[in-house]
């Protein structure tokens, strides 16, 4: 094992994604200047998981998958030490060090964790045929764009997530047949009503998806030169050129030892990012801050989130003093001319109102006089004003929390409220 | 950040100038499906006596720490260095409305190619040294072009002039 730099005070940052680049940023701009060490699994710059669809759709160069520009851009803006293809195997919290899979042991000072996530691929049999594919990497999108060229003629979607419905999208717009398919009843499961799914259905249906709900894969078998897919209680398998999996994503974890690291379905932290153990961060869809709405944790795996996390972490480790309070899981995606947007909890609630003249849709969602949820079809202009106001704690009448909003937010949201209260 | 545009509610009368001198100035063919920079809202609440109305004008608020910015996933939204204002690189913009969701003030639109359209802060008046089109042409004076810490000048004088009044109208209480 080789030892580097156990003298100097280091930083080391597992992971290069955005909480990351957020995390170097803060850190020189509040003054840092101690050894800053990234590790990452591959040699390619910081990407955004979510441009993947547009690059295998043609919509933007392959460059433009690195919004941070190079490494060597980084690391010479910022003084960071790369290593690249270095999967970090231990972090050690007690002696403070890090080992890489090839033997690289790094001492440290204070510790970023953003090791993003990765894809889950249920266990089923055939599920790592070649023609078995998922959605998030530099790699998983490349390699869906050069089986594109192999020009198929059907494929199969196993998940009505936003990952999957701009996998529909760019199918569709190639002329490609899709059975977009999903163990849940409805499209979005976790951030749509089942209201407003139906809407989004009817529009995906009317552009030629096949939609298949409620039912779970059980087998995938190559056949010729494509797939047969199996479903629970249906004989008659679906026949496809290839299929991609986007059921979700798990936090990468593996070297994190639980014994040490308070851990749930990430890594748990407070609101300056803090683990339980002293000088030890985390940051990104490997982190699990705290849900406004529910107040507990909860990993909201979102680009902005992980970046204002990762700021949040680096002005800590410098020695300032910052918080980021939680958030809540919203998402907004634009698809074949349409906009689906879900914020807060669509399912729990006591009070509903939905508004609906045929093009746009607004579903608001209330607790105990709070609005804690809203969905929303081709109705984006007052996304960002709900989410606010959920953020907010705004209540229902807006009397009680007057002033807890800037005034145009405050008399945006009494608007959208009365039309839909009106509708 | 230096200055920036506010609005002063109550001196808004809904009456538009600022949309018509923000198209101008910008080229806006709304004809063409471009959205229009700036917009004005009427808000109407029922109140004992009636409805009580005010009036809107909205267009991007240049945001100190803006979440527009943060959650652009192609980095086409940045801090023009020029203007201090939050700027638009449409080459970058890929049209996924990550921004509209962001915005606390449902402030973006989005062009025919469906790209994200905003206030520029009239960066060539700026950098000109000129007021945006929108301030120069309010005929209430409900927009102000100013840094913040001006602009709560303002508003603190305002508020002391209300103090003042009601004192000379109404008596300070003591005998």
């Amino acid at each position: 094992m080789r030892e580097l730099s156990k003298m100097v005070k280091n930083i080391a940052i597992i992971g290069n994604g955005c909480a990351a680049v957020e995390c170097i940023k803060a850190l020189r701009e509040c003054g840092c200047n101690d050894t800053i060490h990234l590790f990452s699994d591959h040699s390619y710059p910081v990407y955004n998981p979510m441009l993947t669809t547009y690059y295998v759709a043609g919509k933007i160069d392959f460059s433009k998958l690195f919004p941070f520009g190079t490494n060597d851009e980084l690391a010479r803006t910022f003084n960071v030490r790369f290593h690249t293809r270095s999967p970090v195997m231990t972090l050690d919290t007690t002696e403070k060090v890090i080992v890489t899979a090839d033997g690289l042991a790094v001492s440290y000072d204070r510790c970023l964790i953003a090791s993003g996530a990765s894809p889950v691929r249920p266990p089923i049999e055939g599920i790592h045929s070649g023609r078995v594919y998922t959605m998030r990497t530099v790699e998983d999108a490349i390699g869906l764009k050069t089986a594109l060229e192999q020009k198929p003629t059907r494929v199969l979607v196993v998940g009505a997530s936003m990952v999957g419905i701009k996998l529909v999208e760019l199918f569709r717009a190639a002329g490609i047949d899709v059975c977009l398919a999903d163990l849940a009843t409805h499209l979005f499961p976790a951030a749509a009503h089942p209201d407003c799914a139906a809407v989004l259905a009817e529009r995906l249906r009317e552009n030629g998806v096949d939609l298949r709900f409620g039912t779970s894969l059980t087998r995938l078998e190559e056949s010729g030169a494509g797939l047969l897919a199996y479903f629970a209680g249906d004989t008659m398998p679906e026949r496809v050129d290839l299929a991609v999996i986007c059921i979700g994503v798990r936090a990468n974890t593996a070297f994190v030892d639980r014994n040490c690291i308070d851990t749930a379905a990430g890594v748990l932290v407070n609101e300056r990012m803090e683990t339980n153990v002293h000088g030890v961060y985390a940051a990104g869809d490997v982190a699990q801050g705290r849900n406004l709405l529910t107040g507990q944790p909860q990993i909201v795996g979102l680009w902005s989130n992980a970046r204002y996390q990762g700021r949040t972490a680096g002005r800590n480790m410098a020695g300032e003093h910052d918080v980021f309070p939680g958030n809540i899981p919203h998402n907004i995606t634009h698809f074949m001319n349409m906009d689906f947007i879900g914020i807060g909890d669509v399912k729990n609630y006591d009070k509903m109102r939905k508004y609906w003249d045929g093009n746009h849709f607004i579903q608001l969602f209330w607790q105990e006089g709070l609005i804690t949820g809203a969905n929303l079809v081709d109705s984006y202009t007052s996304s960002g004003v709900i989410r606010q106001a959920l953020i907010k704690g705004l209540q229902q009448s807006c009397v009680h929390n007057q002033g807890t909003m800037p005034l145009v937010q405050d008399l945006l949201i009494r608007k959208i409220i009365m039309e839909v209260e009106q509708a | 950040m230096d200055k920036t545009i506010y609005l002063d509610v109550k001196r808004c009368v809904g009456c538009g100038a600022c949309v018509v001198a923000c198209m101008d100035q910008n080229d806006i063919y709304p004809e063409k499906g471009q959205p229009a920079n700036r917009r004005v809202y009427q808000i109407e609440e029922n109140q004992d006596q009636g409805i009580d109305i005010c009036y809107l004008s909205v267009a991007c608020q240049h945001c100190e720490d803006s979440p527009c910015t943060m959650a652009c996933p192609t980095g086409a939204i940045r801090r023009d260095a020029a203007t201090g204002g939050v700027a638009v690189n449409k080459s970058l913009c890929i049209g996924c409305h990550s921004c509209a969701i962001a915005c606390p003030f449902g402030v973006p639109r989005y062009d025919a190619e469906g790209k994200l359209q905003k206030c520029n802060l009239c960066s060539e008046r700026v950098e000109a040294g000129l007021e945006p089109a929108c301030v120069r042409v309010c005929p209430q004076g409900a927009l102000i072009f100013d840094n913040a810490n001006s602009v709560q000048s303002l508003k603190e004088a305002a508020a002391a002039n209300n103090i003042a009044r009601i004192i000379r109208t109404q008596g300070d209480g003591c005998n």
